[in-house]
């Protein structure tokens, strides 16, 4: 397996001293789609953020692609390698245009002007959002502005993007959408870094971390951390079916290795029992 | 008293090329003290709707009263306040008070009375109000959302209209503002809640109305809204349906998992399921 992400004992701190990330060790496999989960202030969001070089460990290491983030000669390879996207895409604007937008991270990457077009052209198709390029950010949709900002990180042709409860402001729809974006560049190669605290978004991710005061308490297959009892309290949304779903885990009357994460599973396991 | 929608339509950009039906001909009434969950797609309107209830926005033909009076009075502003989606972004006070207490003090309240009504709105929030000497962007997202509607209960409303409210929270401050809503709604204010998601308030809501394209498709109690429309329906409504197709014989007219686990746990002994373990 090639590490493409590696976290050795990764501490941090605020200024005023608050330990916000606690000897985390962790590791991200190429391809691999991990999912981060945990409450509000559990760090899930600042272990992200360590990934690209955003923000730098207190004690421990983190090392890209080989790259320790600490070593500031890295940080722009490493952000090229490592995209964010964050929660709320507003914040992530600059652009008077769509395509200016889009344009500003491989321009910056001093590419030859026809190359920067067809990143920005490529990029804003994949998103589906090519006819828009002429519009200005302030006139689209939440569910569009998301895809724009991952259309702007696509254009840096990134091998590891870091979503920050990228869903979280979206109305089901669109939620949906990106979803299926994320599904997609998984299944053509790009690893990714997924920080949510909607269980049903976990449906898809090859391994689930979750975080409780800085630490990461569960890290391994999603199915097999949910059905422990003890990760009902670490900050995940039980939507009712999922909810309906482990009560009959837990009474016993559907194996709870085969723990249904969505309504689909849950009614193809019911019939079985017949 | 309450707040009547009479056959009122309304369209954006009205007599341009980019004129669009936002609502058409709707009729409805709120009463007060009532709980009531306004639902539709993205575009179906719900938005435009409530914009009407405090004369944010006034009916281009039809008419809208506001217990008794006419919505284009400015009377309306402090009776049924409307707190938008993200509330968050609109703080703009140096302190939490300075936010707090301006919506009563442009009502011309003053000096203690002030005080008093600013304490009582954070206190119903469950704010401290030792918060109010605090800047308000130094607090969390879930407590500057808190402190938003502070700001509009500070009015002492009859009605209040929420816009998404809990789009974007997590699941701990979500539960933190469902509960403020049903605490509020037992002191007998009216609730009124816009939501693509209105599965996830049923258990608080008396009444559900579904929009689609800008006319009213649905008006009626959880359960009837269960039984007769197709969709959108809760998930465990769904999976019930799905249940009974197969041959279960299981309520299809329920959406919580516990009434849900009760059904379902009954039919499988019934049929004599083994369980592991």
């Amino acid at each position: 397996m090639i590490y493409m992400i590696h976290i050795n004992n990764l501490s941090y701190r605020y200024p005023d001293g608050t330990l916000v990330l606690d000897s985390v060790s962790m590791d991200v496999h190429k391809g691999e789609f991990v999912a981060i989960a945990g409450k509000n202030g559990s760090g899930k969001s600042t272990l992200l953020r360590h990934m690209n070089g955003l923000m730098l460990p207190s004690e421990g290491s983190v090392v890209v692609k080989g790259m320790d983030t600490i070593d500031s000669s890295f940080i722009l390879n490493i952000r090229q390698i490592a995209g964010m996207v964050f929660q709320d895409p507003q914040s992530q604007f600059i652009g008077m245009t769509l395509e200016e937008d889009v344009a500003f991270g491989p321009e910056n990457l001093g590419l030859p002007q026809e190359d920067i077009r067809k990143r920005v052209d490529m990029s804003l198709q994949d998103v589906g959002m090519q006819e828009y390029k002429h519009q200005t950010p302030g006139s689209l949709s939440g569910g569009q502005k998301q895809k724009v900002a991952l259309a702007s990180i696509l254009a840096m042709k990134p091998e590891i993007i870091l979503f920050d409860e990228v869903t979280s402001m979206l109305d089901p729809y669109s939620r949906g959408e990106i979803l299926g974006l994320i599904t997609q560049l998984h299944e053509n190669g790009t690893t990714i870094v997924y920080v949510t605290h909607r269980l049903e978004e976990l449906v898809h991710a090859d391994r689930l971390i979750v975080m409780e005061n800085g630490r990461i308490t569960h890290n391994g297959y999603p199915r097999v951390i949910l059905s422990q009892g003890n990760v009902v309290d670490s900050g995940f949304e039980f939507p009712p079916v999922i909810e309906l779903a482990k009560r009959l885990c837990d009474s016993g009357f559907i194996d709870p290795a085969c723990f249904p994460l969505s309504r689909e599973k849950l009614m193809e396991a019911l019939c079985q029992l017949m | 008293m309450s707040i009547d929608v009479r056959n009122v339509s309304f369209c954006y950009n009205k007599g341009t090329s980019l004129e669009r039906r936002a609502l058409d001909n709707v009729s409805l009434s709120v009463e007060k003290g009532e709980f009531v969950l306004i639902g539709g797609e993205v575009g179906s309107g719900k938005s435009t709707l409530i914009r009407h209830f405090n004369g944010l926005l006034k009916p281009q033909s039809g008419l809208v009263t506001v217990s008794g009076i006419n919505s284009t009075n400015k009377a309306v502003r402090s009776k049924a306040v409307l707190l938008m989606q993200y509330p968050q972004k609109q703080l703009f006070g140096k302190t939490v008070f300075d936010d707090v207490s301006f919506g009563p003090s442009n009502f011309g309240l003053k000096g203690e009375a002030l005080n008093k009504r600013v304490i009582d709105a954070l206190n119903l929030v469950g704010l401290d109000h030792s918060v109010s000497a605090l800047s308000p962007f130094s607090l969390s997202g879930g407590q500057m959302r808190q402190v938003a509607l502070a700001g509009v209960l500070a009015m002492n409303p009859e009605y209040l209209i929420l816009d998404e409210p809990t789009s974007g929270l997590d699941p701990e401050n979500r539960s933190l503002l469902l509960s403020t809503l049903k605490k509020l709604h037992s002191t007998g204010i009216s609730v009124i809640v816009v939501s693509h998601q209105v599965c996830e308030l049923f258990p608080l809501a008396e009444k559900v109305v579904l929009l689609k394209h800008g006319s009213i498709a649905f008006t009626g109690t959880p359960a009837e809204y269960l039984r007769s429309v197709s969709s959108p329906l809760p998930e465990v409504t769904l999976l019930m349906k799905e249940l009974n197709k197969a041959g279960f014989n299981v309520r299809d007219d329920i959406f919580s998992a516990d009434a849900a686990f009760h059904e379902i746990s009954n039919a499988l002994v019934k049929k004599g399921v083994k369980r592991y373990g």
